[in-house]
């Protein structure tokens, strides 16, 4: 075929078309890219309209903050942005959280202002939540049955574990497990803002296996025997467990009892959970670290009620594994003694 | 009957995308949990529809054949993305109830079904009144649907709350696959007996006339 015969050809003119057409195309969603762009500021500012609706809020009434990575991730929830309020609303916090272990362990982000105050002394002290937003969802498909009276009333019954959307009497939305990441992303905001705008810093920042132990928890040290009063964080369904747990110097569990059982009093099928709990999990006597770490990955946690045999391994787990470290802490001469 | 009723009446009803040709199944069993995301899907349907409708019924002649399809696809990608990208500026939380499903029009079937089937063969005027019949259709169907689905599934119409008795599973995809069979079911009862009538007032038509011709024909016959 000789470059004239090709210039003429079919295959030629359908490359010449298909071209021209991408070029236009691209060309065109360039501009239009340029035109209609929405910057990471009108976003925000679209955002925080949300929060404070019929409110004139710019961008002067507010300042974005480093994230500290440190206190931003858990395995209940996301920090992603935290905003601090200026003017008129010093003292309050916007923060992006995405809240975890929803409805077939999928997410839900929301923005949470938190209100905070200064008491007697000039120290900053976590006030409530004033509003929570929710802005986007995975896999959440009853999302919609959430109202914003039934985040309000999640609010309104905060306690000392903090929020939860599981054994709340008056909050039937037929999507408790969204309204519970929503509760793990309001728990997020005021641990956040607690810890990092507040300064209370939690007793057991350095420890190991932390992630399902409240700041409620308290160590006392018996001669080379430790006792712990460890409070649990909620897990999904599973409410707080308080269980007290006393390890021996050979690191393994010499007392083992659990006060407030977490799986009690959820709101139907509260007893059936209880029962599925798994025997092992009910008394963990005997148990050393190296033991408690083979259940994580046995399957032995899976009887139905997972979470909250998992709240149990991970306190025994928590209490086995910083023996050491809670002897040297709260021990005689120990530096939180 | 005049063209342009004929392919809106075509187009809304006898070949309505989403009850009789079962196209664009994916954002209709996405969208009709709820009326105004189906609703606004169905309008940008609309938009969309139209304008490929329209521009690739001008390039009809420019388009080789072989090339046809890619050419399409070009067209409504750089169209849908277009309207992502209004929406997003200009109607976010539009924008962000249609979410991924937007983008999905690229390949909803109803878009290339009626480039393939209508555009490239018609005129650009001809091609938009199809575009914007079709879409009505869709729309109509979808809304339709979506309330179905929204009023039995949370009790509520376009967000208001009317009823406190729900069924929950009419909020999700498997509960709009039910809507939508029963739907179409209706949907299809109604053609058929409409067109039906219609048969049988044209049979009893011509066998009036036929009649009216034998009787002439005797007539005819007995003056001869």
């Amino acid at each position: 075929m000789t470059a004239k015969q090709f210039f003429k050809s079919t295959a030629f003119k359908c490359i010449a078309v298909l071209l021209s057409i991408m070029l236009v195309c691209g060309v065109l969603l360039t501009f239009c890219n340029a035109l209609f762009y929405v910057t990471d500021e009108e976003r925000t500012a679209r955002a925080i309209a949300k929060v404070f609706p019929g409110e004139e809020v710019t961008t002067a009434d507010y300042t974005e903050d480093a994230l500290n990575e440190e206190h931003a991730e858990t395995v209940n929830y996301e920090v992603t942005a935290a905003y601090s309020m200026t003017g008129e609303r010093e003292g309050m916090y916007l923060l992006t959280v995405v809240g975890l272990n929803g409805y077939q362990s999928g997410t839900v982000t929301c923005w949470v202002l938190v209100n905070t105050t200064l008491d007697g002394e000039g120290n900053r002290q976590f006030d409530g939540i004033e509003r929570v937003v929710v802005t986007g969802n995975e896999k959440q498909s009853f999302i919609s049955k959430i109202s914003d009276s039934a985040i309000q009333s999640v609010i309104d019954k905060q306690d000392s574990d903090g929020f939860t959307a599981y054994n709340t009497t008056g909050i039937s939305t037929g999507a408790t497990f969204s309204l519970g990441a929503i509760a793990n992303a309001m728990n997020g905001a005021r641990d956040y803002v607690n810890r990092v705008y507040c300064g209370a810093i939690s007793d057991y920042a350095d420890y190991e296996y932390n992630d399902y132990i409240s700041d409620a928890t308290t160590v006392t040290v018996d001669g080379t025997n430790v006792n712990y009063t460890i409070v649990t964080t909620s897990n999904g369904p599973a409410n707080a467990f308080t269980i007290e747990i006393t390890v021996d110097p050979d690191g393994r569990i010499s007392a083992y009892e659990i006060k407030v059982n977490g799986s009690n009093g959820t709101a139907q099928d509260g007893q059936a959970y209880l029962d599925k709990m798994s025997a092992i999990a009910k008394d963990l006597t005997g148990q050393n670290l190296a033991s408690l770490e083979a259940m994580l990955d046995d399957g032995s946690l899976s009887t139905g009620a997972t979470r909250s045999n998992t709240l149990c391994v991970q306190a025994a787990l928590f209490a086995t594994a910083n023996y050491e470290r809670a002897l040297e802490d709260f021990g005689q001469g120990g530096a939180q003694q | 009957m005049n063209k342009y009723k004929k392919i809106t009446i075509d187009g809304i009803i006898f070949n309505n995308p989403t009850f009789m040709l079962v196209l664009g199944t994916c954002p209709t069993l996405g969208l009709i949990s709820s009326a105004l995301p189906a609703l606004e899907m169905g309008l940008a349907v609309i938009v969309i529809l139209t304008l490929s409708n329209m521009l690739i019924s001008a390039m009809r002649k420019l388009i080789p054949n072989e090339v046809r399809i890619p050419c399409y696809i070009v067209i409504i990608a750089t169209l849908v993305t277009l309207i992502r990208m209004v929406l997003d500026k200009f109607l976010p939380d539009v924008y962000e109830a249609l979410g991924n499903l937007l983008a999905l029009i690229v390949v909803n079937c109803i878009i290339l079904g009626r480039a393939e089937a209508f555009a490239n063969k018609h005129t650009v005027l001809e091609s938009a009144v199809d575009g914007i019949a079709t879409g009505i259709g869709f729309t109509m169907a979808l809304t339709v649907m979506g309330i179905i689905c929204e009023f039995i599934g949370t009790g509520s119409l376009f967000g208001f709350k009317i009823m406190d008795f729900s069924i929950g599973m009419f909020s999700t995809p498997a509960g709009a696959f039910i809507v939508y069979g029963l739907s179409i079911c209706a949907f299809t009862a109604i053609i058929d007996r409409f067109q039906r009538a219609k048969r049988v007032k044209a049979n009893k038509l011509a066998r009036e006339n036929l009649l009216d011709g034998e009787n002439l024909q005797t007539v005819e016959e007995g003056n001869a």
